[in-house]
């Protein structure tokens, strides 16, 4: 089920939300929690139960490891690889199985039989919240005797599919406290002004973008310079609000039920540099991939050689956490470098300007986004081609009579139909990303007034009006 | 202002835009769903739901279906009929249709006893480039029943989403003096007078004046989803031989224009898998017919008097002067170059 649909919104949260408040009220606390983990996996296996078996199971067989784990003193750091081992199996099996065949295929010239299976959904997320998971119970930061409490934990409906990315740690004792098993009316109301703004973020605006973006990269071979600029940005614009959207609304439904979810952006592309970029961007995987991989991999207190190699080991590895194609293996490379890049550049101690290093910075991101997105590297390589050659400039007709003179340095006059819209949005957009709060800067200065009570009823009819553009969610793909 | 006002407020506010939202949209019915009927023409409406909603009441006045894309739906139900004694036929034309509609509604149709003897299906590299249902268009939304879905969530789907241009251009309609086009229901035909008339009258003034008649296009249409389509073919070549149903397949005479814009490797490939499949009359390529931008509305649809041909070379009518090199009957089989 989406967010973004009628069921969810006119009967599922509704339902769900009495429901659990119910049996609170009526002190069955232990059946509240129940029913909100079976309302979970009912949301997760509407969109296919025959991966609901797969979640289960991943559950108990991590449940029972980090029991093991917390039992036993010795081996404990091998049981805890045989455990990530096995959850990365899981992954590889589903997700990176024919990537991996298909270009062994191709480099021995072998025949193996590709598997074509579907990707189970959210099965990154739920496999990377259960390893950490396993991590913390190696090291005896976390401790679970309730196989209830962890199936809650891993399965709470506004986090399972694409995050944020949580810990047990920051989740389980907001479901222990018991005055969060009474509806608070000021959770509610911020709910609701959070989950507004994410949805119109996700089916007004990303889902704009999106037809630009999707039409862009469906003719990839035939953009001209201004269209390739146009597509790139409009994913750049589109992956944004989506995925932020997602986001806002997954932490405003959860404060419905009271439970704060960690915040996973903060205005990712006012970024300065790419640090600062990947301090706002997805914060909890970036959270995930420092604490889990950097770290453990040695991080920056082994010399400046192997903090290079383990940066670029880390997004290497974020990379193909997005998907089983070299065009996010390439995505992930050129992060790494840049991460590289600016800490060799910080090292010398060189300073830029702030427009400029914002330009340069917001130029990478976006570049890169192109190969997040293409679905072949051929498309890539033909958008970027076309983004960078000044042989196929082709301007609106109605600009022929004046500046026909043109045409002998090459420039082509021509359909300009869909650019016409783009450029009313874009500069909206651009400014909205670039000078106004983010959705959490504005939740934390929220009060109770009537503008903002007029502003979400409107926001919120926007939302709900635009739900028959329904479309999933980016990173459900990943 | 308290949480409980600030949340009254904002559900107000949301509860009376969607009742004024719900209000135009049943009364102005841009897609002509509710059949609320307050305006006299529909210049779009989802002929996949008004379609099937039309036939389940009077399904029993037909026993042979034209099947095709909106480029089969100038074609009238008579023009079939004369060549085929007792049938009545209905043409089932939908926009931008692919594989996955006919399929859907052939299944719809046989397993709602629909009596069909008759079958004319027309096809072209769009029905076989493209599968299933964009579900952000209102105007190719399938019936619910069709679909074994909720009709109480399709009419939500139509009462609280915002349509503007949908709106608009119903009202347009209705309040000019030009009607663009008009659908029998009762035929399954759509017409546009205004452009028909002005080519009965100049259609040399019309094609000059016409600008996607001399755009020079570029070979850039592809046939490389074909996977599910060629699936959906062979079922409803399968079904048909099962329910006893006499199938004529054809494809699209494409304008020259419109010819132009595909790749011709990728092409003659989605000929030749239809040829896999069954036998079928060939009308597309470059020929009198599609060289001749007066058969053409506009390069994507056809005018009815190339009906009219397509229909006589099929049943080898001498009195309809067909010209020599309009259509081709393949056998089954690979395709020769």
């Amino acid at each position: 089920m989406l967010f973004n649909s009628y069921e969810f919104i006119f009967a599922f949260l509704p339902l769900t939300f009495m429901l659990y408040f119910y049996l609170n009220y009526q002190k069955y606390y232990k059946l509240s929690k129940l029913f909100l983990i079976g309302s979970s996996l009912f949301f997760y296996a509407w969109w296919n139960v025959i991966y609901l078996p797969l979640i289960l199971l991943s559950m108990l067989f991590n449940y029972r490891f980090s029991k093991i784990l917390a039992k036993q003193e010795k081996h404990n750091k091998i049981i805890l690889l045989i455990g990530i081992a096995i959850n990365l199996a899981l992954l590889g099996y589903f997700k990176y199985y024919d990537f991996f065949m298909v270009n062994i295929n191709l480099l021995l010239g072998s025949d193996i039989t590709l598997l074509h299976l579907a990707l189970p959904l959210a099965i990154s997320f739920f496999t990377f919240q259960q390893i950490s998971y396993l991590v913390d119970a190696y090291r005896k930061e976390v401790k679970e005797d309730n196989f209830l409490n962890y199936a809650l934990f891993v399965t709470f409906f506004p986090q399972l599919i694409a995050g944020p990315i949580v810990h047990h740690k920051e989740m389980m004792p907001q479901f222990a406290n018991v005055k969060n098993s009474h509806i608070n009316l000021r959770n509610i109301t911020l709910g609701v002004f959070i989950f507004s703004i994410g949805l119109f973020k996700k089916v007004v605006i990303a889902d704009t973008f999106a037809v630009w973006a999707t039409r862009g990269f469906d003719v990839a071979e035939t953009l001209n310079l201004f269209a390739a600029w146009f597509t790139s940005l409009s994913y750049t614009i589109q992956l944004y609000f989506d995925f932020s959207g997602y986001t806002d609304m997954a932490i405003g439904i959860a404060l419905l039920f009271n439970i704060k979810l960690p915040s996973n952006f903060n205005s990712p592309y006012k970024a300065l540099d790419i640090q600062d970029f990947w301090r706002r961007w997805h914060i909890t995987l970036s959270r995930f991939l420092r604490d889990y991989i950097y770290i453990p991999l040695g991080g920056s207190r082994k010399g400046e050689v192997i903090t290079y190699a383990n940066l670029m080991i880390t997004f290497l590895l974020g990379g193909i956490w997005h998907g089983a194609g070299w065009t996010f293996v390439f995505w992930g490379f050129l992060h790494g470098m840049a991460l590289v890049v600016h800490r060799m550049w910080k090292k010398l101690g060189f300073r830029l300007w702030r427009w400029l290093a914002w330009f340069i910075t917001f130029n990478f991101i976006n570049i890169s986004w192109v190969f997040f997105r293409a679905q072949e590297w051929d498309d890539a390589i033909k958008v970027l081609s076309s983004m960078f050659s000044l042989n196929n400039v082709v301007l609106p007709r109605f600009l022929e009579s004046k500046l026909g003179f043109l045409a002998d340095k090459g420039v082509e006059f021509g359909f300009f139909y869909w650019y016409m819209e783009i450029l009313i949005w874009m500069p909206m957009v651009l400014l909205i990303l670039l000078y106004c709060k983010n959705s959490l800067q504005k939740a934390e200065t929220f009060s109770l007034n009537l503008q903002t009570a007029l502003f979400t009823g409107f926001i919120l009819t926007a939302g709900i009006i635009s739900l028959n553009k329904v479309s999933e969610f980016l990173y459900f793909n990943f | 202002m308290s949480n409980k006002k600030w949340l009254a407020v904002v559900f107000l506010v949301l509860f009376v835009n969607m009742f004024v939202l719900a209000l135009i949209n049943y009364v102005i019915d841009p897609f002509g769903v509710f059949k609320s009927k307050f305006f006299d023409h529909q210049l779009q409406m989802n002929e996949r739901f008004v379609k099937v909603d039309y036939l389940q009441e009077n399904h029993q006045k037909y026993n042979a279906y034209l099947f095709g894309s909106s480029r089969i739906g100038v074609i009238e139900p008579k023009v079939f009929e004369q060549y085929i004694p007792q049938s009545k036929f209905y043409n089932f034309t939908l926009s931008s249709a692919n594989l996955y509609d006919y399929l859907k509604h052939l299944e719809y149709f046989v397993k709602e006893k629909y009596a069909i003897k008759t079958l004319v299906l027309q096809l072209d590299i769009d029905n076989m480039n493209d599968y299933g249902q964009d579900s952000d268009d209102y105007l190719s939304l399938l019936h619910p029943d069709v679909l074994n879905t909720s009709l109480t969530l399709f009419y939500a789907k139509y009462l609280l989403g915002f349509f503007p241009l949908n709106v608009k251009s119903t009202l347009e309609t209705n309040f000019s003096e030009k009607v663009l086009k008009t659908y029998d229901l009762k035929r399954g035909v759509w017409r546009v007078p205004y452009r028909e008339k002005a080519l009965i009258e100049n259609a040399t003034k019309y094609v000059k004046n016409k600008k996607c008649f001399h755009i020079k296009n570029r070979r850039v249409i592809h046939y490389t989803k074909e996977f599910q389509d060629k699936k959906a073919l062979q079922r409803i070549v399968n079904l048909c031989q099962k329910e006893g149903i006499k199938l004529y397949l054809f494809t699209t005479p494409h304008n020259k224009n419109m010819m132009d814009t595909f790749v011709l490797k990728d092409y003659h490939r989605y000929l030749n898998d239809i040829a896999k499949i069954t036998s079928f009359y060939d009308f597309s390529g470059y020929n009198s017919v599609t060289n001749d931008n007066t058969n053409y509305y506009e390069t994507s649809h056809y005018r009815p008097q190339v009906g009219k041909l397509i229909a006589g070379k099929i049943f080898n009518d001498l009195k309809v002067s067909v010209p020599s090199d309009f259509g081709i009957y393949h056998k089954k089989g690979v395709l020769s170059d």
